[in-house]
Protein backbone atom coordinates (compact mmCIF):
# COMPACT_ATOMS: atom_id res chain seq x y z
CA UNK A 1 0.00 0.00 0.00
CA UNK A 2 2.69 2.22 0.57
CA UNK A 3 4.16 1.78 -2.74
CA UNK A 4 0.47 2.86 -4.04
CA UNK A 5 0.71 6.01 -2.25
CA UNK A 6 4.46 7.08 -3.07
CA UNK A 7 3.04 6.35 -6.84
CA UNK A 8 -0.24 8.06 -6.83
CA UNK A 9 1.32 10.99 -4.61
CA UNK A 10 4.33 11.41 -7.25
CA UNK A 11 1.60 11.02 -10.13
CA UNK A 12 -0.41 13.96 -8.44
CA UNK A 13 2.92 16.37 -7.92
CA UNK A 14 3.63 15.41 -11.36
CA UNK A 15 0.03 15.87 -13.37
CA UNK A 16 -0.50 19.11 -11.19
CA UNK A 17 2.60 20.79 -12.91
CA UNK A 18 0.95 20.14 -16.03
CA UNK A 19 -0.02 23.26 -18.26
CA UNK A 20 -2.22 21.63 -20.15
CA UNK A 21 -4.42 21.21 -16.81
CA UNK A 22 -4.02 25.07 -16.22
CA UNK A 23 -5.14 25.76 -19.85
CA UNK A 24 -8.04 23.52 -19.72
CA UNK A 25 -9.30 25.04 -16.04
CA UNK A 26 -8.48 28.37 -17.46
CA UNK A 27 -11.28 27.87 -20.35
CA UNK A 28 -13.37 25.96 -18.30
CA UNK A 29 -13.39 29.11 -15.36
CA UNK A 30 -14.03 31.17 -18.44
CA UNK A 31 -16.52 29.37 -20.17
CA UNK A 32 -18.75 29.43 -16.81
CA UNK A 33 -18.19 32.40 -16.27
CA UNK A 34 -19.06 33.29 -20.33
CA UNK A 35 -22.53 31.20 -19.25
CA UNK A 36 -24.03 34.52 -17.66
CA UNK A 37 -24.13 35.69 -21.31
CA UNK A 38 -25.31 32.64 -22.98
CA UNK A 39 -27.91 32.03 -20.51
CA UNK A 40 -29.13 35.38 -21.64
CA UNK A 41 -29.65 34.04 -24.73
CA UNK A 42 -32.72 32.13 -23.56
CA UNK A 43 -35.89 33.21 -23.73
CA UNK A 44 -37.68 31.03 -20.97
CA UNK A 45 -35.42 29.99 -18.07
CA UNK A 46 -31.71 32.05 -17.63
CA UNK A 47 -30.61 30.07 -14.53
CA UNK A 48 -31.74 26.53 -16.05
CA UNK A 49 -29.66 27.42 -19.17
CA UNK A 50 -26.48 28.49 -17.46
CA UNK A 51 -26.59 25.43 -15.03
CA UNK A 52 -26.79 23.03 -17.23
CA UNK A 53 -24.05 24.92 -19.92
CA UNK A 54 -22.16 25.03 -16.91
CA UNK A 55 -22.17 21.23 -16.60
CA UNK A 56 -21.87 20.61 -19.68
CA UNK A 57 -18.58 22.67 -19.53
CA UNK A 58 -17.20 20.85 -16.70
CA UNK A 59 -18.24 17.77 -18.50
CA UNK A 60 -16.04 18.31 -21.46
CA UNK A 61 -13.22 19.31 -19.39
CA UNK A 62 -13.25 16.33 -17.74
CA UNK A 63 -12.96 14.29 -20.72
CA UNK A 64 -10.06 16.97 -22.01
CA UNK A 65 -7.67 16.20 -19.38
CA UNK A 66 -8.75 12.84 -19.15
CA UNK A 67 -7.87 12.30 -22.26
CA UNK A 68 -4.65 14.59 -22.64
CA UNK A 69 -3.00 13.84 -19.63
CA UNK A 70 -4.28 10.55 -18.74
CA UNK A 71 -3.22 8.85 -21.58
CA UNK A 72 0.22 10.64 -21.26
CA UNK A 73 0.56 9.26 -17.84
CA UNK A 74 1.94 5.58 -18.99
CA UNK A 75 3.13 6.59 -22.67
CA UNK A 76 5.77 9.38 -21.27
CA UNK A 77 6.46 6.97 -18.76
CA UNK A 78 7.25 4.18 -21.51
CA UNK A 79 8.75 7.16 -24.09
CA UNK A 80 11.12 8.91 -21.65
CA UNK A 81 12.12 5.42 -19.98
CA UNK A 82 11.39 7.10 -16.43
CA UNK A 83 9.46 3.52 -16.36
CA UNK A 84 12.32 1.34 -15.86
CA UNK A 85 13.27 3.47 -12.40
CA UNK A 86 10.16 2.00 -10.69
CA UNK A 87 9.26 -1.36 -12.55
CA UNK A 88 13.18 -2.41 -11.57
CA UNK A 89 12.65 -1.97 -7.81
CA UNK A 90 10.12 -4.93 -6.14
CA UNK A 91 6.68 -2.78 -7.37
CA UNK A 92 4.02 -5.11 -8.79
CA UNK A 93 3.09 -3.59 -12.23
CA UNK A 94 -0.76 -3.23 -10.85
CA UNK A 95 0.28 -0.75 -8.36
CA UNK A 96 1.87 1.59 -11.21
CA UNK A 97 -0.87 1.41 -13.16
CA UNK A 98 -3.69 2.01 -9.58
CA UNK A 99 -0.91 4.60 -8.50
CA UNK A 100 -0.86 6.42 -11.66
CA UNK A 101 -4.79 6.20 -12.01
CA UNK A 102 -5.59 7.59 -8.16
CA UNK A 103 -2.57 10.21 -8.62
CA UNK A 104 -4.65 11.88 -11.35
CA UNK A 105 -7.71 11.48 -10.10
CA UNK A 106 -6.90 13.02 -6.75
CA UNK A 107 -5.46 16.23 -9.29
CA UNK A 108 -8.75 16.08 -11.14
CA UNK A 109 -10.80 16.14 -7.53
CA UNK A 110 -8.96 19.15 -6.90
CA UNK A 111 -9.49 20.90 -10.39
CA UNK A 112 -12.88 20.31 -10.05
CA UNK A 113 -13.34 21.49 -6.78
CA UNK A 114 -12.00 24.70 -8.18
CA UNK A 115 -14.88 24.62 -11.35
CA UNK A 116 -17.58 24.04 -8.70
CA UNK A 117 -16.75 26.77 -6.45
CA UNK A 118 -16.92 29.07 -9.70
CA UNK A 119 -19.86 27.37 -11.26
CA UNK A 120 -21.76 27.91 -7.60
CA UNK A 121 -21.05 31.53 -7.48
CA UNK A 122 -22.15 31.64 -11.24
CA UNK A 123 -25.25 30.11 -10.56
CA UNK A 124 -25.84 32.09 -6.46
CA UNK A 125 -24.78 35.83 -8.77
CA UNK A 126 -27.50 34.87 -11.35
CA UNK A 127 -30.48 34.26 -8.96
CA UNK A 128 -30.63 30.47 -8.27
CA UNK A 129 -30.33 28.07 -5.78
CA UNK A 130 -27.91 25.74 -5.52
CA UNK A 131 -29.49 22.41 -4.07
CA UNK A 132 -28.47 19.19 -3.59
CA UNK A 133 -29.75 18.16 -7.00
CA UNK A 134 -26.65 20.40 -8.24
CA UNK A 135 -24.41 18.73 -5.97
CA UNK A 136 -25.22 15.44 -7.01
CA UNK A 137 -24.83 16.22 -10.99
CA UNK A 138 -21.47 17.40 -10.12
CA UNK A 139 -20.51 14.29 -7.97
CA UNK A 140 -21.55 12.25 -11.10
CA UNK A 141 -19.26 14.52 -13.41
CA UNK A 142 -16.37 12.50 -11.21
CA UNK A 143 -17.86 9.81 -11.39
CA UNK A 144 -17.89 9.86 -15.42
CA UNK A 145 -14.46 11.56 -15.26
CA UNK A 146 -13.10 8.49 -13.25
CA UNK A 147 -14.22 6.23 -15.89
CA UNK A 148 -12.57 7.99 -18.50
CA UNK A 149 -9.62 8.31 -16.68
CA UNK A 150 -9.81 4.60 -16.40
CA UNK A 151 -10.73 4.14 -19.84
CA UNK A 152 -7.66 6.19 -21.21
CA UNK A 153 -5.20 4.63 -18.86
CA UNK A 154 -6.57 1.05 -20.35
CA UNK A 155 -6.18 2.25 -23.90
CA UNK A 156 -2.59 4.03 -22.97
CA UNK A 157 -1.63 0.29 -22.13
CA UNK A 158 -3.05 -0.92 -25.28
CA UNK A 159 -1.41 1.74 -28.17
CA UNK A 160 0.46 4.42 -28.77
CA UNK A 161 -0.82 7.85 -26.83
CA UNK A 162 -2.22 9.16 -30.04
CA UNK A 163 -4.06 6.29 -31.12
CA UNK A 164 -5.37 6.00 -27.23
CA UNK A 165 -6.38 9.47 -27.41
CA UNK A 166 -8.62 8.88 -30.34
CA UNK A 167 -9.87 6.03 -28.83
CA UNK A 168 -10.76 7.51 -25.42
CA UNK A 169 -12.70 10.42 -27.87
CA UNK A 170 -14.86 8.02 -29.51
CA UNK A 171 -15.38 5.86 -26.09
CA UNK A 172 -16.40 9.11 -24.62
CA UNK A 173 -19.14 9.70 -27.96
CA UNK A 174 -19.82 6.08 -27.81
CA UNK A 175 -20.86 6.33 -24.19
CA UNK A 176 -23.12 9.51 -24.69
CA UNK A 177 -24.76 7.40 -27.77
CA UNK A 178 -25.26 4.71 -25.76
CA UNK A 179 -28.12 6.02 -24.30
CA UNK A 180 -30.00 6.31 -27.86
CA UNK A 181 -29.49 3.08 -28.47
CA UNK A 182 -31.59 1.65 -25.47
CA UNK A 183 -34.56 3.70 -27.19
CA UNK A 184 -33.71 2.47 -30.92
CA UNK A 185 -33.91 -1.18 -29.15
CA UNK A 186 -37.50 -0.52 -27.73
CA UNK A 187 -38.21 0.59 -31.56
CA UNK A 188 -36.97 -2.08 -33.37
CA UNK A 189 -39.22 -5.09 -34.39
CA UNK A 190 -37.73 -8.26 -34.68
CA UNK A 191 -35.08 -10.79 -32.41
CA UNK A 192 -31.63 -10.54 -34.11
CA UNK A 193 -31.10 -7.13 -34.43
CA UNK A 194 -32.66 -5.99 -31.06
CA UNK A 195 -29.95 -8.39 -29.23
CA UNK A 196 -27.18 -6.97 -31.25
CA UNK A 197 -27.95 -3.44 -29.96
CA UNK A 198 -28.80 -5.27 -26.77
CA UNK A 199 -24.97 -6.76 -26.42
CA UNK A 200 -23.52 -3.21 -27.41
CA UNK A 201 -25.90 -2.03 -25.18
CA UNK A 202 -24.92 -3.43 -22.25
CA UNK A 203 -20.58 -3.77 -23.16
CA UNK A 204 -20.30 -0.31 -23.96
CA UNK A 205 -20.79 1.99 -20.86
CA UNK A 206 -23.90 4.23 -20.97
CA UNK A 207 -22.16 7.17 -19.71
CA UNK A 208 -25.73 9.03 -20.02
CA UNK A 209 -26.29 7.79 -16.46
CA UNK A 210 -24.07 9.93 -15.55
CA UNK A 211 -25.64 13.41 -17.24
CA UNK A 212 -28.62 14.44 -14.55
CA UNK A 213 -28.93 17.89 -16.19
CA UNK A 214 -32.22 17.50 -17.60
CA UNK A 215 -33.62 16.37 -14.47
CA UNK A 216 -31.82 19.51 -12.71
CA UNK A 217 -33.28 21.93 -15.58
CA UNK A 218 -36.87 20.89 -15.05
CA UNK A 219 -36.53 20.16 -11.77
CA UNK A 220 -37.13 16.51 -11.78
CA UNK A 221 -35.69 14.97 -8.65
CA UNK A 222 -34.33 11.41 -9.02
CA UNK A 223 -34.54 9.24 -6.33
CA UNK A 224 -31.19 8.57 -4.18
CA UNK A 225 -31.28 4.84 -5.11
CA UNK A 226 -30.47 6.32 -8.45
CA UNK A 227 -27.57 8.48 -6.89
CA UNK A 228 -26.11 5.09 -5.52
CA UNK A 229 -26.73 2.69 -8.58
CA UNK A 230 -24.99 5.42 -10.65
CA UNK A 231 -21.66 5.55 -8.30
CA UNK A 232 -21.73 1.56 -8.11
CA UNK A 233 -21.69 1.54 -12.07
CA UNK A 234 -19.14 4.20 -12.23
CA UNK A 235 -17.15 2.61 -9.87
CA UNK A 236 -17.39 -0.69 -11.24
CA UNK A 237 -16.44 0.19 -14.94
CA UNK A 238 -13.57 2.23 -13.41
CA UNK A 239 -12.58 -1.16 -11.55
CA UNK A 240 -12.89 -3.10 -14.74
CA UNK A 241 -10.67 -0.96 -16.90
CA UNK A 242 -7.70 -0.75 -13.81
CA UNK A 243 -8.41 -4.31 -13.54
CA UNK A 244 -8.14 -4.78 -17.60
CA UNK A 245 -4.93 -2.14 -17.43
CA UNK A 246 -3.04 -3.89 -15.24
CA UNK A 247 -3.34 -7.40 -17.15
CA UNK A 248 -2.26 -5.94 -19.90
CA UNK A 249 0.81 -3.91 -18.52
CA UNK A 250 1.58 -6.75 -17.05
CA UNK A 251 2.04 -8.35 -19.71
CA UNK A 252 3.66 -6.09 -21.75
CA UNK A 253 7.39 -6.37 -22.61
CA UNK A 254 8.77 -3.54 -21.94
CA UNK B 1 -0.69 -21.48 -13.14
CA UNK B 2 -0.88 -19.51 -15.57
CA UNK B 3 -3.92 -21.10 -16.74
CA UNK B 4 -5.71 -20.63 -13.00
CA UNK B 5 -4.64 -16.92 -13.30
CA UNK B 6 -6.91 -16.36 -16.35
CA UNK B 7 -9.31 -18.46 -14.62
CA UNK B 8 -9.36 -16.22 -12.31
CA UNK B 9 -9.33 -12.77 -14.09
CA UNK B 10 -12.02 -14.51 -16.49
CA UNK B 11 -14.10 -15.10 -13.08
CA UNK B 12 -13.23 -11.44 -11.65
CA UNK B 13 -14.29 -9.30 -15.27
CA UNK B 14 -17.42 -11.65 -15.62
CA UNK B 15 -18.75 -11.02 -11.99
CA UNK B 16 -17.81 -7.27 -12.16
CA UNK B 17 -19.66 -7.33 -16.02
CA UNK B 18 -22.34 -8.64 -14.50
CA UNK B 19 -22.64 -6.05 -11.57
CA UNK B 20 -22.52 -3.24 -14.42
CA UNK B 21 -25.20 -4.98 -16.42
CA UNK B 22 -27.41 -5.25 -13.60
CA UNK B 23 -26.58 -1.59 -12.02
CA UNK B 24 -27.28 -0.49 -16.11
CA UNK B 25 -30.87 -2.14 -15.79
CA UNK B 26 -31.19 -0.25 -13.02
CA UNK B 27 -30.23 2.86 -14.02
CA UNK B 28 -32.14 2.39 -17.52
CA UNK B 29 -35.39 1.94 -15.14
CA UNK B 30 -35.30 4.58 -13.07
CA UNK B 31 -34.47 7.13 -15.24
CA UNK B 32 -36.97 5.94 -17.66
CA UNK B 33 -39.59 6.86 -14.98
CA UNK B 34 -37.95 10.32 -14.76
CA UNK B 35 -37.82 11.73 -18.14
CA UNK B 36 -37.42 15.91 -18.78
CA UNK B 37 -40.56 16.35 -20.78
CA UNK B 38 -39.57 17.88 -24.35
CA UNK B 39 -39.70 21.73 -24.01
CA UNK B 40 -38.21 24.84 -25.59
CA UNK B 41 -36.36 25.90 -22.53
CA UNK B 42 -33.43 26.72 -25.06
CA UNK B 43 -34.90 28.31 -27.47
CA UNK B 44 -32.97 31.43 -27.47
CA UNK B 45 -33.89 34.87 -28.49
CA UNK B 46 -33.42 35.95 -32.45
CA UNK B 47 -31.56 38.99 -31.76
CA UNK B 48 -29.24 37.21 -29.68
CA UNK B 49 -28.15 34.09 -31.88
CA UNK B 50 -28.55 35.30 -35.49
CA UNK B 51 -24.77 36.59 -35.24
CA UNK B 52 -23.73 33.66 -34.00
CA UNK B 53 -25.07 31.30 -36.75
CA UNK B 54 -22.50 32.72 -38.83
CA UNK B 55 -25.12 32.27 -42.18
CA UNK B 56 -26.45 29.12 -40.97
CA UNK B 57 -29.75 30.46 -40.62
CA UNK B 58 -32.06 28.32 -43.17
CA UNK B 59 -30.16 24.99 -41.46
CA UNK B 60 -30.85 26.28 -37.72
CA UNK B 61 -34.38 27.29 -38.89
CA UNK B 62 -35.26 23.79 -40.33
CA UNK B 63 -33.78 22.62 -36.50
CA UNK B 64 -36.38 24.69 -34.85
CA UNK B 65 -39.22 23.92 -37.21
CA UNK B 66 -38.51 20.25 -36.51
CA UNK B 67 -38.43 21.15 -32.94
CA UNK B 68 -41.73 22.97 -33.46
CA UNK B 69 -43.53 20.22 -35.22
CA UNK B 70 -42.42 17.60 -32.61
CA UNK B 71 -43.55 19.72 -29.70
CA UNK B 72 -46.79 20.69 -31.59
CA UNK B 73 -47.23 16.56 -32.15
CA UNK B 74 -46.76 15.95 -28.61
CA UNK B 75 -48.97 18.42 -26.61
CA UNK B 76 -52.00 17.56 -29.94
CA UNK B 77 -52.07 14.06 -28.29
CA UNK B 78 -51.56 15.39 -24.80
CA UNK B 79 -52.52 17.97 -22.85
CA UNK B 80 -53.37 19.99 -26.05
CA UNK B 81 -51.52 23.49 -24.39
CA UNK B 82 -48.99 25.37 -26.22
CA UNK B 83 -47.80 28.28 -24.46
CA UNK B 84 -44.22 28.88 -26.48
CA UNK B 85 -45.64 27.40 -29.92
CA UNK B 86 -46.54 31.35 -30.87
CA UNK B 87 -42.72 32.31 -29.84
CA UNK B 88 -41.50 29.40 -32.00
CA UNK B 89 -43.11 29.92 -35.27
CA UNK B 90 -42.12 33.47 -34.78
CA UNK B 91 -38.80 32.96 -34.10
CA UNK B 92 -38.36 30.34 -37.03
CA UNK B 93 -40.01 33.00 -39.68
CA UNK B 94 -37.49 35.57 -38.12
CA UNK B 95 -34.37 33.69 -38.49
CA UNK B 96 -35.23 32.18 -41.61
CA UNK B 97 -38.05 35.20 -43.46
CA UNK B 98 -38.82 32.69 -46.53
CA UNK B 99 -39.88 29.93 -44.64
CA UNK B 100 -43.57 29.02 -46.64
CA UNK B 101 -44.86 26.33 -43.82
CA UNK B 102 -44.25 27.98 -41.01
CA UNK B 103 -46.29 31.06 -42.35
CA UNK B 104 -48.80 28.71 -43.50
CA UNK B 105 -48.93 27.22 -39.90
CA UNK B 106 -49.07 30.47 -38.40
CA UNK B 107 -52.36 31.18 -40.44
CA UNK B 108 -54.57 27.93 -40.25
CA UNK B 109 -53.24 26.84 -36.93
CA UNK B 110 -51.79 29.48 -34.45
CA UNK B 111 -55.52 31.34 -34.45
CA UNK B 112 -57.77 28.59 -33.28
CA UNK B 113 -55.12 26.49 -31.27
CA UNK B 114 -53.60 29.43 -29.22
CA UNK B 115 -56.40 31.69 -29.38
CA UNK B 116 -54.62 34.45 -30.73
CA UNK B 117 -55.69 35.71 -34.15
CA UNK B 118 -53.20 38.54 -33.30
CA UNK B 119 -50.20 36.89 -33.35
CA UNK B 120 -51.20 34.94 -36.34
CA UNK B 121 -51.56 38.29 -38.16
CA UNK B 122 -48.34 39.46 -37.13
CA UNK B 123 -46.60 36.68 -38.34
CA UNK B 124 -48.37 36.78 -41.22
CA UNK B 125 -48.00 40.52 -42.32
CA UNK B 126 -44.12 39.93 -42.08
CA UNK B 127 -44.42 36.68 -44.46
CA UNK B 128 -45.98 38.65 -47.63
CA UNK B 129 -43.02 41.45 -47.15
CA UNK B 130 -40.43 38.50 -48.14
CA UNK B 131 -40.02 36.79 -51.33
CA UNK B 132 -42.16 33.32 -51.05
CA UNK B 133 -43.57 31.90 -54.30
CA UNK B 134 -47.01 31.24 -52.44
CA UNK B 135 -47.20 34.94 -51.37
CA UNK B 136 -51.23 34.94 -52.41
CA UNK B 137 -51.99 32.17 -49.92
CA UNK B 138 -50.50 34.41 -47.06
CA UNK B 139 -52.92 37.62 -48.29
CA UNK B 140 -55.62 34.72 -48.26
CA UNK B 141 -55.35 33.75 -44.29
CA UNK B 142 -54.57 37.04 -43.51
CA UNK B 143 -58.12 37.88 -45.17
CA UNK B 144 -59.74 35.34 -43.47
CA UNK B 145 -58.28 36.23 -40.39
CA UNK B 146 -59.99 40.20 -40.62
CA UNK B 147 -62.68 38.00 -41.43
CA UNK B 148 -63.26 35.91 -39.08
CA UNK B 149 -61.29 36.69 -35.95
CA UNK B 150 -61.77 40.40 -36.27
CA UNK B 151 -64.90 40.79 -38.76
CA UNK B 152 -63.34 43.78 -40.35
CA UNK B 153 -64.48 43.23 -43.97
CA UNK B 154 -63.33 45.73 -46.15
CA UNK B 155 -59.82 45.19 -44.80
CA UNK B 156 -60.35 41.39 -45.05
CA UNK B 157 -61.46 42.16 -49.12
CA UNK B 158 -58.08 44.11 -49.32
CA UNK B 159 -56.66 41.45 -48.35
CA UNK B 160 -57.60 39.09 -50.94
CA UNK B 161 -57.83 41.38 -53.47
CA UNK B 162 -53.61 41.87 -52.88
CA UNK B 163 -54.44 37.97 -53.13
CA UNK B 164 -55.75 37.86 -56.43
CA UNK B 165 -52.90 40.01 -57.93
CA UNK B 166 -49.55 38.19 -56.43
CA UNK B 167 -48.51 35.38 -58.93
CA UNK B 168 -49.72 31.91 -59.25
CA UNK B 169 -52.86 32.88 -57.56
CA UNK B 170 -55.73 31.04 -58.69
CA UNK B 171 -57.00 34.52 -59.62
CA UNK B 172 -60.76 34.20 -60.80
CA UNK B 173 -62.13 32.03 -58.10
CA UNK B 174 -60.24 35.08 -55.09
CA UNK B 175 -61.48 37.85 -57.28
CA UNK B 176 -64.92 36.56 -56.86
CA UNK B 177 -64.12 36.33 -53.50
CA UNK B 178 -62.52 39.68 -53.16
CA UNK B 179 -65.85 40.88 -54.79
CA UNK B 180 -68.14 39.14 -52.27
CA UNK B 181 -66.47 40.91 -49.21
CA UNK B 182 -66.24 44.46 -50.63
CA UNK B 183 -69.85 44.47 -51.22
CA UNK B 184 -70.85 42.58 -47.91
CA UNK B 185 -68.40 45.63 -46.63
CA UNK B 186 -70.60 48.11 -48.28
CA UNK B 187 -68.32 48.88 -51.45
CA UNK B 188 -70.59 47.25 -54.44
CA UNK B 189 -68.24 49.60 -56.62
CA UNK B 190 -64.69 47.94 -55.74
CA UNK B 191 -66.77 44.88 -55.43
CA UNK B 192 -67.69 45.01 -59.61
CA UNK B 193 -64.18 46.04 -60.55
CA UNK B 194 -62.93 42.05 -58.97
CA UNK B 195 -65.93 40.51 -61.05
CA UNK B 196 -64.54 42.16 -63.83
CA UNK B 197 -61.57 40.99 -62.96
CA UNK B 198 -62.57 37.92 -62.13
CA UNK B 199 -64.07 37.61 -65.75
CA UNK B 200 -60.74 38.90 -67.46
CA UNK B 201 -58.64 36.32 -65.79
CA UNK B 202 -61.14 33.05 -66.58
CA UNK B 203 -60.77 31.27 -69.95
CA UNK B 204 -63.74 29.04 -68.75
CA UNK B 205 -67.00 29.77 -70.02
CA UNK B 206 -69.18 28.69 -67.54
CA UNK B 207 -67.25 30.25 -64.88
CA UNK B 208 -67.17 33.55 -67.37
CA UNK B 209 -71.37 32.91 -67.54
CA UNK B 210 -71.77 32.70 -63.76
CA UNK B 211 -69.91 35.91 -63.12
CA UNK B 212 -71.47 37.57 -65.33
CA UNK B 213 -74.89 36.62 -63.95
CA UNK B 214 -73.14 38.37 -60.17
CA UNK B 215 -72.38 41.40 -62.10
CA UNK B 216 -75.83 41.66 -63.80
CA UNK B 217 -77.16 41.38 -59.76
Amino acid sequence: MRQLYEIAANTFRETIRNQVLYIVLFFVVALIFLSVFIADWSVFARVQVMQDFGLATMSIAGLLLAVFIGVGLLGKEVGQKTLYNVITKPVARMFFVFGKFFGLFSTLIVTFAVMSIVFAGTVFMLGGVLDKSMLWAILLIWAEMSVMISAAVFFSTLTSPILASMYALVFYVAGHLNDLLSLKMIEQKGSFYPAVLKTIYFVLPNLEHFNIRDNIVYNIPLPSSYFAFAFAYGALYTALFLLLSSVFFDRKDL
Amino acid sequence: MRLVKLLVLVVICSIVWILIAFSQSKLTYIKQNHVAPSSMAFVPQTDKIKPFLMGFNAAYADFLWIRTTLYFGSHVLTDQQYPWLIHMVDLVTRINPNMYPAYEFAGLMIPDICKNPAAARVILERGVTTHIEQKWKLYYYLGMIYYRYYNDREMAAKCIALAVMQKNSPGYRLAGLAAAMFNKAGKPEAGKKFLELAYSLSENPEVKEYILSKMAK
